[in-house]
């Protein structure tokens, strides 16, 4: 029987260098098939949350980490865990649209060549599979060898969104992933998380309060490092436990 | 300043300005930075310019045929035939070509009053294998046209297998002028110099060069290319990095003598030596590896032209956003797949900018070669049908040293004039076409990065 929570965290801090903690004991559980919405002020130590989820924070030279962060019953931190495949099984999708200057296909299969596919036929299934689950195999299906750089910004995310999910993830973790798009392509971009929902465990990063409340199921409101409040989404923008996350859905601060 | 008020039939009072109210001038007359700054564009420009068309006009008289004159100075009583090699207000300078068993015999001509010129058509020009130009009359002789009478009216017997060409320069019309024009531009750019390189073409000099280039290519670009790779993506930025990256920077301003001594101590005699010792033993005392030669050359000038490379490739590395690194790493890519599947396809661009740029360097550099492996007359190429193939033990011809060579080492320094700026012209529109093939690369590379992000 698979387990309620997809990723827990447990006691996890997290400091650059000799700086002071960006993450104090942070404890979040993501619930599978659902949407957690991360809200917080800039700097709150939202991304680095996220980026901690897949380790991507560990790019960076002198990051010191203390607790656990659990996928699937296993840390990922362990002595036997590899991490391409951990990457591939956690995809994300960045703030501003980061395709690859290759063709729309080249973008989309890069991680599937990544994993070793080599069968053409393969990859091309694989490749609309993915444009179709992030709603552009439509508009692009006729201008697979063009340059990804000639999509508007929406169509560039949503084909980042592509190229995370042609792996086939279990967890999709999207950091911002609208807020350099006009309102309409933010709004297709909702609705594909709405979607998206079935099939993965999606954890969103975001600015916006309104987005935060349309799109998740569950709501973390981050303060300087700390989660302040976890609860479902409905609970937490109309009855909020702490006095500040009630200021900060109301706008009195960040 | 007044300002326009149009009050409008519905009584709405409509106030602006007339357009000429505030104008800026584009540049204000005390601004003498500008002024400073646009003449020195202008110098640099003239510079330029004038360089071209000194190359131009002086590489002419290589190419295009000349009327062969016949000087008879009248109050000293001689009498001169040949061509104009260089003017000035007092004389001529002439060449004579072959005279007295001498061949290109220069002579100056004094102008003065008594001085007659004339261009009679029958004058022939002969370019001969071994006595270089001759001038004179084809005599009506019984033994056919090969004997021709010289100026000093003596009669020359030349073997029809040892002319190259004749003409008369003086009775071409416009199509025969243009054509040993051609002729003349062909035979300098494909065939091998002759007659102490008064003659003939600079064509070893050019496959020396080719040569020697690429193979410095195959040397200086993995060399570089992962030089940069490490400094920019592995080291740790502390201070070794830094010093180590001041020092490639640094090695582009050393005098590029230094590196040809360098490579002659290290390469020829160093690892040379050794090659000798253990290769080719049987051959010794006589060197194989042991003295300058192709091989040596092109080590020399790769290590000259690495900054160039590690500089343009770093270059090319650090306009990777990391924003696409990132993207990478999160599909699961390590840092080597990374690198190569996106980073480094990315960065060849730049790389190819740098390379070219090397090469152009190379291609000019005359100094560091004289030690390490060019010499002056070179007519077996560095590659034949013949095995190895490519003979990296020796020694050969370069564009930049012919010139060196022509115009400060020749014996007969005013013959070979015209030929030390036609050369000039070449090793210029070769190392101009590189450059701007760099910088349609870089642009280009531009153009497609904007397009994507």
């Amino acid at each position: 029987m698979p387990l309620e929570n997809v990723i827990e965290v447990v006691d996890f801090s997290l400091s650059f260098g000799a700086s002071d903690a960006v993450l104090k004991n942070v404890n979040l559980a993501l619930k599978r098939n659902s949407v957690t919405g991360i809200i917080g002020a800039s700097g709150s130590g939202k991304s680095s949350l996220l980026r901690s989820i897949n380790r991507l924070v560990e790019l960076h030279s002198q990051v010191r980490m203390t607790g656990d962060i659990v996928f699937e019953g296993e840390s990922i931190f362990g002595s036997r865990v590899d991490l391409t495949h951990l990457r591939q099984r956690i995809g994300m999708v960045f703030q501003k649209p980061n395709p690859f200057p290759m063709s729309i296909f080249e973008n989309v299969a890069y991680g599937l060549r990544l994993s070793g596919e080599r069968s053409m036929r393969a990859l091309q299934d694989r490749v609309e599979q993915a444009l179709q689950r992030a709603a552009l195999w439509d508009e692009v299906k006729d201008r697979l060898d063009a340059q990804a750089g000639i999509l508007s910004g929406g169509q560039q995310q949503r084909l980042v969104i592509a190229r995370a999910i042609a792996v086939e993830p279990e967890v999709l973790l999207l950091d911002e992933p609208a807020s350099s798009l006009d309102p309409i392509s933010t709004l297709r971009i909702e609705e594909l998380i709405y979607e998206l929902k079935s099939r993965y465990t999606i954890v969103v990063v975001t600015h916006n309060m309104q987005q935060a409340a349309r799109v998740s199921d569950w709501a973390a409101f981050m303060h300087e490092g700390c989660i302040v409040e976890y609860d479902n989404t409905a609970a937490l923008f109309t009855n909020p436990r702490e006095a500040k996350t009630e200021d900060y859905i109301t706008g009195k601060f960040g | 300043m007044d300002s326009l008020s149009i009050t409008s039939p519905h009584g709405v009072t409509v106030i602006g300005f007339p357009s000429s109210a505030k104008k800026v001038p584009a540049w204000r007359s005390d601004d003498a930075m500008m002024f400073l700054g646009a003449g020195s564009v202008i110098v640099c420009l003239g510079a330029v310019f004038w360089l071209i068309a000194i190359l131009v006009e002086n590489a002419e008289t290589e190419f295009w045929p000349a009327p062969v004159y016949h000087w008879v100075d009248v109050e000293r009583g001689q009498e001169f035939t040949g061509q104009i090699v260089a003017k000035s207000e007092a004389s001529v300078l002439i060449n004579r070509g072959w005279l007295d068993g001498e061949s290109n015999v220069i002579a100056r001509v004094s102008r003065s009053e008594g001085l007659v010129r004339e261009a009679p058509p029958e004058l022939v020009r002969v370019d001969h294998i071994l006595f270089g130009k001759v001038y004179g009359v084809w005599a009506s002789t019984p033994s056919g046209t090969n004997s021709l009478v010289l100026a000093d009216d003596t009669l020359l017997q030349l073997d029809e297998a040892e002319i190259i060409r004749w003409y008369r320069p003086n009775a071409l019309d416009r199509s025969e002028s243009w054509g040993i024009f051609i002729e003349n531009v062909l035979s300098f750019l494909f065939r091998p110099p002759l007659n102490s390189s008064t003659m003939g073409g600079v064509y070893p000099a050019i496959v020396g060069t080719v040569v020697m280039v690429m193979l410095m290519t195959l040397f200086v670009m993995p060399l570089g290319v992962l030089g940069a790779v490490y400094l920019h993506e592995y080291a740790a930025e502390n201070r070794l990095t830094r010093f180590v990256r001041v020092g490639v920077y640094n090695l582009a301003g050393i005098p590029s003598i230094v590196y040809g001594v360098f490579g002659l101590g290290l390469f020829v005699y160093g690892l040379g030596g050794e090659i000798d010792k253990i290769w080719y033993s049987e051959a010794l005392p006589a060197p194989t590896f042991g003295e300058p030669g192709l091989l040596w050359a092109a080590l020399t000038l790769a290590l000259l032209t690495l900054p160039v490379v590690i500089v343009a490739t770093e270059e090319g590395l650090a306009r990777i956003p990391v924003s696409l690194r990132e993207a990478s790493y999160a599909l699961g890519a390590t840092r080597a797949e990374t690198l190569i599947k996106l980073v480094l396809p990315l960065t060849l661009p730049a790389m190819m900018t740098g390379l070219i740029l090397a090469i152009a360097r190379a291609a000019g550099e005359v100094a560091p070669l004289m030690l390490v492996g060019v010499v002056e007359f070179a007519p077996e190429l560095p590659v034949s049908a013949e095995f190895p193939y490519l003979h990296l033990d020796q020694k050969f011809m370069h564009l930049g040293y012919h010139i060196y060579d022509l115009g400060f080492q020749s014996v007969g320094m005013e013959a070979t004039q015209s030929r030390v700026y036609a050369t000039a012209l070449l090793l210029f529109l070769i190392v101009l076409v590189l450059n701007a093939f760099a910088i349609w690369v870089r642009a280009r590379f531009a153009r497609r990065y904007r397009q994507s992000l």
